[in-house]
């Protein structure tokens, strides 16, 4: 089967999956609402606390609910035992890594359409009339973030603490990426164009670029007893 | 099935967890047309020999050689020649039997997956329950699809840890006929066991194996009876074949 091929068919299963308990969805979704509320709230539900508490918020629920959903995504891997039998087929193990970072990024950008009007509504900023260009730095930064934790999460898969190792490991790993996420939306939701956030786009790439790569090299050797 | 493993060796394997010793310089060499009973005692080192065979545990010492080349994880087309069934059923149990065999097909590269699937549910008699999620099967059916899913790309290696346990006697005689089959086109099978009943059916030869050494290497004694008393004389009184 062709590398391709094998992505796809990975992404498809978890897709399938999930189209069948929408647990991860549900519960992953859920969580990031009710960071989104609580921030309301601690902010003074009603006022408007600004673009940097806006974004803030944004930002850190999809940060945590992140790892609700890697925890979950990788549980089913370890769940029979079948994470073996996937790592034990001919399929190359960097197609496994992308189609699972594939699956987590979709499940992570349904959170987020949910969660961006849920933030417009309580926080009173312009999410959804910037949609494209705070949809570019939301993919952006899904994209470096489910990179990282589908790397780390597939390391930790096989031990027991998996889902305190997972929060443990990837917060410091992501920083950089949420940092530049936050700053880009704060000034996006501040009215600011594309071209005075360039900067933070093109380091949003950047790493978006070296954690994918990495995630390619490095997934084969790591996934090694 | 390609031409087959003309041989498959483990050579001087060491294998430590922190401050146990799972395996201890074992060396055993596999031949084609061989299905071999692995018996011993718990914590004697048989599904991590297993693990070693099947490229997903690193021996901390030694090498496992196919054809005289080191085995390497990382070699995609050897991983597609090795077939496993675990103690686990390595399935994903949203999915249905069918869905899970379809996808590791796929995986495998299989061509005509589709066609392959359908005729292993018709070799194991799959077919009434292919169909059902894999959380809903019971542990003998779960069995049967996972042996369905380690044999899909027609392994050369087939590795069974304990493949009959808690199965009824249909059941056992099904994955006894799969056996039979793959040992008839060439293969290479080993099975861990703790049966001689299943050991004396299908084995060509009995490895014996207590604390993490090979206590005996010898033909298959014939029926359950001298199973037992090779099991006893030399794992269970400490001889040595």
């Amino acid at each position: 089967m062709s590398f391709l091929g094998s992505v796809l068919a990975i992404f498809m299963k978890d897709v399938a999956i999930e189209l069948r308990s929408f647990e991860i969805l549900f519960s992953t979704a859920l969580f990031a609402l009710l960071v989104v509320v609580l921030s309301a709230f601690a902010f003074g539900l009603g006022a408007s606390p600004g673009p940097g508490a806006s974004a803030g918020a944004l930002w850190i629920a999809i940060a945590f609910s992140g790892v609700l959903a890697l925890g979950r995504t990788f549980v089913r891997e370890r769940e029979l035992g079948v994470w073996t039998a996937l790592i034990m087929t001919p399929a190359p193990r960097s197609a496994v890594f992308l189609g699972k970072v594939l699956g987590v990024a979709a499940f992570l950008t349904a959170v987020e359409l949910v969660l961006v009007p849920i933030v417009q509504l309580f926080f009173h900023v312009a999410l959804i009339e910037n949609l494209l260009s705070i949809g570019l730095v939301l993919v952006l930064g899904t994209a470096g973030y489910a990179a990282v934790g589908t790397l780390f999460a597939a390391m930790t898969v096989r031990s027991r603490l998996s889902d305190l190792l997972l929060g443990v490991i990837i917060f410091p790993l992501v920083s950089p990426i949420l940092i530049a996420a936050v700053m880009s939306t704060e000034a996006l939701l501040r009215g600011a164009g594309l071209g005075s956030v360039r900067d933070y786009v093109g380091l949003l790439v950047t790493l978006d670029a070296i954690y994918i790569v990495g995630g390619l090299w490095l997934f084969d050797p790591l996934m090694e007893d | 099935m390609g031409a087959g493993f003309r041989s498959v060796r483990l050579e001087k394997i060491t294998k430590v967890y922190g401050a146990f010793r799972a395996l201890a310089g074992v060396s055993l060499s596999f031949v084609p047309k061989e299905v071999v009973a692995v018996m011993g005692p718990n914590g004697a080192g048989k599904s991590t020999m297993l693990g070693i065979l099947s490229l997903t545990v690193r021996p901390t010492q030694g090498a496992v050689t196919f054809d005289g080349e080191k085995g390497r994880s990382r070699d995609t087309s050897l991983r597609g020649r090795i077939g496993l069934l675990s103690h686990q059923p390595l399935l994903y149990p949203e999915l249905t039997g069918r869905e899970n065999l379809l996808l590791f097909a796929r995986l495998h590269g299989v061509e005509g997956a589709a066609a392959r699937v359908s005729a292993l549910e018709s070799e194991l008699e799959l077919d009434a329950f292919a169909k059902r999620p894999c959380r809903v099967l019971s542990r003998g059916q779960l069995q049967r699809v996972a042996l369905a899913r380690a044999m899909l790309a027609t392994p050369d290696l087939l590795l069974l840890d304990e493949p009959a346990a808690g199965l009824d006697s249909a059941a056992v005689g099904r994955i006894s006929g799969a056996l039979a089959r793959h040992k008839e086109r060439g293969g290479i099978a080993v099975m861990v066991t703790h049966e001689p009943e299943v050991a004396s059916e299908v084995a060509t030869r009995a490895v014996m194996i207590r604390g993490g050494r090979v206590v005996a290497d010898v033909p298959a004694p014939q029926g359950p009876q001298a199973w037992r008393a090779l099991y006893r004389d030399v794992v269970e009184q400490g001889g040595a074949k």
